[in-house]
């Protein structure tokens, strides 16, 4: 549906679709300058939220097909980060065995969101680009830490994910790919189970001197994912994390801001098991 | 009657292809969707952002000169002596808003043009300014002293016949349409009762999420109306039209193609008249079909608050119940007085009573109109009623299942004074899922509680009456020269398989293979009429029209037979179109040719059927069904989340006979896993100023083959005492009526702690056990 | 840049060059060009996979596919399963087991299961619980679609021993 403030809803569709002009581009600098250049334009990558937001009310005038950009569907395993591009999608990138042998519990989290059918037409790229709340990649890539690199008309530009979702990416910025860092023994965990309501991703990898650090992100259907650090300082080894599990995940949801709540859900509710489902996570991630 | 006289049934029981089967997995069923004609143009309405408001000034000037544009229709737009409201009893709703818009999604006007994309193109053009006035978004907001009246005036409305103990009243308070009484029995029964527990109980709103959406195509040329639509009742949908746009009934002709389910959504009124009216303003055909964020701005399910207090005896057996019930009716009255009939009618459950006083309200929000949706009613006092048993043998020490033992009905005992007899063994029924979902064994040895996980069982019995109020039915079947069949009934294929299973009557009573059955495409002209595919109401109801219709061309037969054979008709017997006496085999064709030439001849059979009129019978006519689903669910509640886990779910229903088990089955699972969805999850989540927050099919959570509990049964009972054809009674309703008191039931025998809200979260569990905890 | 592009691809192995707006859905393409109404139009959101049709044997929500993206394509609707007038194993499964009611969400649901088969020919249930939540069945309840496919994926394997040469 479409508000036209000045006239009302108006339930567009795809049948109501206006017209564009396609682009093609065949570089990354070629599709930002065009971007750039063009007003009222769009990128497209797997389309499959670009129909919905249509649906919304928003249109383009010009829509730049990226998938003659081959090189966004690279995934490159560097020393100290995983570099998934933006146009992989959701069924290979979750397959890929540079992502299940650097990452295997974001690999096994990432293969469960959506469905087959969005997990095999939808990209990376898109899910983020999409800036919605109810989509799960920005909760796993907020509980990795993850930059967003993108390509812009003025040159490379870095943005951490959740920046990116708290303000979204400067206009006709091309996000070229995803980088996940490798923390030395890095290992992911993801709760599903309080779905429609929320889920939660959680990341404990080795930090300073080689002892336990880690980081949740809680999002709802409704609200972005809030990332919570965990205060691990007094604890030497994963096993003592696992020992303590319970304190440490109350702890850390104290920090959980007292207006993170949604029209469904309030924030006592997501404060209290989200800590239960944490302690829960640590107690079969750390070990 | 209703047999053949010497053969086992070969065709009623029987896993026969449906009708349907082969014409939609291979793309080839035609819905209303894929109806086109030439020279259509495309409607599309600008609709209301404000809950509640008042237009100031509209101006569609600009949109009338878009490109692609041929009419632009406000209020102003429609003929004086049209009458451009439609309803139920009450007929409140405008075709488009005259000045005043009761909720966001409200048609302030509409466009006819070349294609949807000009439609909206126009629609945006158009300058409205509207004036907020207070909001009134939930049944609390529109009873409070300050809430404003969404009608300030009365509209056009009726209240029915009543019988013994039953009365309505049309506005009998400030946004409240309608308000449905039953009494029975003596008050001072309360007195006697050894205690009288209050409870309330909330209950939420789904939308019927029918995947095909609201669709018309409407054509007026020279004196007459054609409209194609994903229509449940043609016949009445024809009335109302006829009323509204002054036209004579034979002029308009309701066609109805495949319909892609509707679960109630799709009675009277809905995208038709907007089709209409634009049809006849610009002469060419208009297609409306709607999106699916429309159609939740359309038609829904009923919230409720319903309070119930109930006497009992301090040995479990009840005594004397008085209720409240507050629907939410949403901004336009639609079917709400006739859910409200039946939510109030049903609030004694399948129990015994000395003494009932019920009362149910429709209240007006400023939100989507509710209408029918499977359940009608039933769906909230099962909610309720079956919840407060549970709670009340609880209070009492008294196990719920020993419980409603000594209050159920007995076969064959009327549900209320002048009703008809209860037509299940309800405690044949609950037994069996009482046993298939281990609650014997439960009651034998409780589980240990394991860790912050504990385990309950619970028990529910859906109840309903089946088969419409005084609702009559007609059939039609005409056998060829050839012995080809034709049925002719107006009973929509919505999914359910009524066409599959009429037939299967039709191919049984007259002896003949199941795949000589055709039945035409709905059509007003030319069928007999029908009140409408809804209530469960076509085996038992259409069924007995269809049964009669096939006896009478059957005896015709035979008759003939016996005239040509010069023996008494008694002596023949009719198989596969040949006539049978004794050891003697006499085919049809030839003795029709000799008899009435080659050009051959169609033997017709008329059929009727109405449960006659009854004025003891408290709504005119006794029930001509009843309509029972028992449900048995052990659950998982995680204490330290509030999250329930279902281990197992057994749903049960009484086909009384099921005409093709493999249909029932699909009806009863499919009822059963809505019920899951309502009880969990399934919601439209409204806020205070009137907004639909999840209005879009991306948030409005639908329950997926995920979402299904993987130990999930449902089980079909054929008890045999229906009282259509063959014992078959109606099907598809029941089985959603008991999931969400059953597992509301399982999570207090896992917990002590009670949900009397639905849906069943586990934010809600948590707050529930930690009330619990604190006493 | 192109407003209007030249698409050549086949449906249903029939090859197929047209002229069309850059902005053609591939549902519009198929119902209203092509005349293949079998996919239905349902959400218009790519929730529901009504509409889905398969792409080189990928399903997809053919409401939110652009028709451009299917270049060069094999595209497959409900209407191509059936072979020389004998369904196909899912479609005769699906018969079987009554796994359709109103039957708007059935040649996504059937086109699911093929695209599955093709890629598990022995999917376990979980698998195939997993596939069919691509798609939305409001009728159901699931339970029968479900035992059509592990029914369609038995039949199936069971020809393929009995003439491994045929195409599955």
């Amino acid at each position: 549906m479409k508000l036209v403030e000045s006239a009302g809803l108006i339930a567009t569709s795809f049948r109501s679709l206006p017209p564009f002009e396609l682009h093609r581009p065949a570089g990354a600098e070629a599709a930002a300058r065009l971007a750039a250049s063009l007003p009222r334009s769009a990128y497209f990558a797997g389309g499959t939220d670009l129909v919905a937001q249509y649906n919304e009310g928003w249109s383009a005038d010009h829509v730049i097909d990226l998938s003659r950009l081959k090189f966004l569907r690279r995934i490159e395993r560097q020393c100290d980060a995983l570099l998934i591009g933006a146009l992989v999608t959701h069924w290979n990138g979750a397959r890929s065995r540079k992502v299940r042998g650097a990452l295997p519990g974001f690999a096994a989290a990432w293969a469960r969101i959506a469905n087959v059918r969005v997990r095999m037409a939808a990209t990376l790229g898109g899910n983020l680009m999409a800036r919605r709340t109810r989509y799960e990649s920005p909760v796993l890539l907020s509980a990795a830490g993850a930059t967003l690199e993108f390509v812009t008309a003025a040159g490379p530009l870095s943005m951490p994910v959740s920046a990116f979702l708290a303000s979204g990416a400067p206009a006709s910025a091309l996000l070229e790919s995803v980088r996940i860092p490798l923390l030395p023994g890095m290992r992911f965990d993801y709760e599903r189970s309080p779905r429609p309501i929320a889920t939660q991703a959680l990341a404990l990898w080795a930090g300073d001197e080689g002892r336990p650090a880690g980081r949740v992100a809680l999002a709802t259907e409704h609200v972005f994912p809030r990332v919570l650090d965990l205060d691990l300082s007094g604890y030497a080894s994963l096993a003592e994390v696992r020992g303590d599990a319970h304190t440490i995940a109350a702890r850390s949801f104290e920090a959980l801001p007292a207006d993170f709540a949604d029209p469904v859900t309030g924030n006592a509710w997501l404060r209290r098991a989200g800590a239960v489902l944490l302690s829960r996570q640590l107690k079969r991630t750390a070990w | 009657m209703n047999s053949c006289s010497d053969v086992e049934l070969r065709v009623v029981g029987a896993n026969l292809p449906r009708k349907d089967a082969i014409e939609k997995v291979t793309g080839q069923a035609l819905y209303s969707t894929e109806v086109s004609l030439p020279g259509m143009l495309h409607a599309k309405v600008l609709r209301s952002p404000r809950a509640h408001a008042r237009i100031r000034s509209i101006d569609v000037s600009a949109a009338e000169t878009a490109p692609g544009v041929h009419a632009v229709l406000t209020h102003a737009d429609i003929p004086k002596h049209f009458m451009p409201v439609y309803g139920y009893f009450i007929k409140d709703q405008p075709l488009v808003a005259v000045d005043h818009l009761r909720y966001v999604g409200d048609i302030v006007c509409a466009v006819a043009a070349e294609s949807e994309a000009a439609a909206v193109e126009a629609l945006a053009r158009i300058r409205v300014d509207y004036e907020d006035l207070p909001v009134a978004a939930s049944i609390g907001a529109a009873l409070a002293p300050e809430a404003a009246e969404l009608f300030p005036e009365a509209p056009p409305g009726i209240v029915p016949a009543y019988g013994d103990g039953a009365s309505a009243i049309l506005r009998p308070g400030k946004n409240i349409c309608y308000q449905f009484n039953y009494t029975t029995g003596p008050p001072s029964a309360f007195e006697r009762c050894d205690h009288v527990f209050e409870d309330t109980f909330h209950f939420s709103r789904m939308h019927h999420y029918h995947l095909e959406p609201f669709v018309t195509v409407a054509e007026a040329r020279a004196d007459r109306i054609n409209l194609w639509s994903a229509c449940q009742n043609p016949f009445p949908l024809r009335k109302e039209l006829a009323r509204m746009f002054k036209v004579p009934e034979n002029r308009i002709t309701v066609n109805v193609p495949f319909i892609g389910a509707g679960f109630g959504a799709k009675n009277n009124c809905k995208t038709e008249p907007v089709a209409v009216m634009l049809a006849m303003m610009t002469g060419r055909p208009v297609r409306f079909c709607l999106t699916m964020e429309e159609s939740f701005l359309t038609n829904t399910q009923h919230a409720a608050i319903l309070k119930l207090r109930t006497g009992v005896m301090a040995d479990g057996r009840f005594v004397a119940r008085e209720s409240d019930i507050w629907l939410d009716a949403g901004a336009y009255s639609d079917a709400s007085p006739l859910v409200a009939e039946k939510a109030g009618y049903r609030i004694p459950g399948p129990y015994r009573w000395k003494h009932i006083d019920t009362r149910c309200y429709c209240v007006m929000t400023n939100t989507s109109p509710a209408g029918p949706f499977r359940g009608f009613g039933g769906t909230q006092t099962t909610w309720a009623g079956e919840s407060q048993l549970d709670m009340i043998a609880r209070r009492l020490g008294i196990d719920p299942y020993e419980m409603r033992l000594k209050n159920l009905l007995k076969l064959g005992e009327p549900f209320v004074p002048g009703e008809s007899g209860i037509d299940s063994d309800l405690k044949e029924g609950l037994d069996l899922v009482a046993r298939e979902v281990g609650y014997f064994d439960y009651r034998k040895s409780p589980p240990k509680p394991k860790g912050v996980k504990a385990r309950g069982v619970g028990l529910s019995i859906g109840f309903k009456d089946g088969g419409g109020v005084n609702k009559p039915a007609q059939a039609r079947i005409k056998v060829s020269t050839n012995g080809d069949i034709y049925l002719h009934c107006g009973t929509v294929e919505i999914g359910q398989g009524a066409r599959t299973a009429l037939a299967a009557f039709a191919a049984e009573i007259l002896c003949a293979p199941y795949e000589r059955v055709s039945l035409p495409e709905i059509n007003t002209d030319y069928l007999p009429f029908d009140q409408g595919t809804n209530a469960s109401s076509a085996i038992a109801v259409m069924g007995q029209a269809v049964a009669c219709a096939a006896d009478s061309v059957k005896k015709q037969v035979l008759e003939f037979a016996a005239s040509q054979l010069e023996c008494p008709a008694s002596e023949l017997v009719l198989d596969n179109w040949t006539i049978r006496q004794g050891e003697k085999r006499h085919p049809m064709v030839p003795m029709i040719m000799r008899y009435y030439g080659g050009t051959g001849f169609e033997f017709t059979g008329e059929g009727y059927y109405k449960a006659p009129s009854d004025h003891h019978a408290p709504l005119e006519a006794p029930c001509v069904f009843w309509e029972i689903g028992w449900g048995g669910v052990e659950v998982e509640v995680d204490t330290e989340t509030g999250q329930v886990k279902i281990l197992r779910l057994v749903m049960s229903g009484d086909t009384g006979r099921s005409v093709n088990p493999l249909v029932c089955r699909g009806q009863e699972d499919g009822a059963a896993v809505m019920g899951i969805a309502q009880t969990l999850f399934e919601r439209m989540i409204y806020n205070d100023a009137g907004q639909l927050l999840n209005n879009d099919p991306l948030v409005y959570r639908v329950p997926l083959a995920e979402d299904v509990p993987a130990s999930f049964r449902s089980i079909t009972q054929e008890q045999g005492h229906g009282p259509g054809p063959f014992g078959a009674k109606g099907a598809g309703e029941a089985t959603i009526l008991p999931v969400a008191s059953a597992v509301a039931n399982a999570i207090e025998d896992a917990t002590g702690a009670r949900i009397t809200e639905l849906p069943i979260t586990p934010e809600r569990v948590l707050e529930a056990l930690t009330r619990q905890q604190a006493k | 840049m192109v407003s209007y592009l030249r698409l050549h691809f086949t449906v249903n192995g029939t090859p197929q060059a047209l002229r069309i707006p850059a902005n053609t859905l591939l549902l519009d393409l198929l119902r209203d060009r092509i005349g293949l109404k079998g996919a239905k139009v349902g959400c218009s959101r790519g929730v529901c996979g009504a509409c889905t049709v398969l792409v080189d044997g990928q399903p997809v929500a053919g409401c939110s596919t652009f028709a451009f993206q299917a270049q060069g394509a094999m595209v497959e609707t409900i209407e191509g399963l059936a072979r020389d007038g004998a369904l196909h194993p899912v479609q005769q499964a699906f018969i079987d087991h009554a796994a359709l009611q109103c039957g708007y969400c059935t040649a996504g649901m059937i086109l699911l299961a093929k695209a599955l088969l093709a890629h598990d020919p022995d999917p376990d249930r979980a698998t195939i619980v997993e596939w069919l939540s691509s798609n939305v069945c409001r009728c159901t309840g699931y339970q029968l679609i479900v035992e059509a496919v592990e029914d369609a994926a038995r039949r199936m394997r069971q020809a393929a021993q009995d003439d491994p040469g045929a195409e599955a």
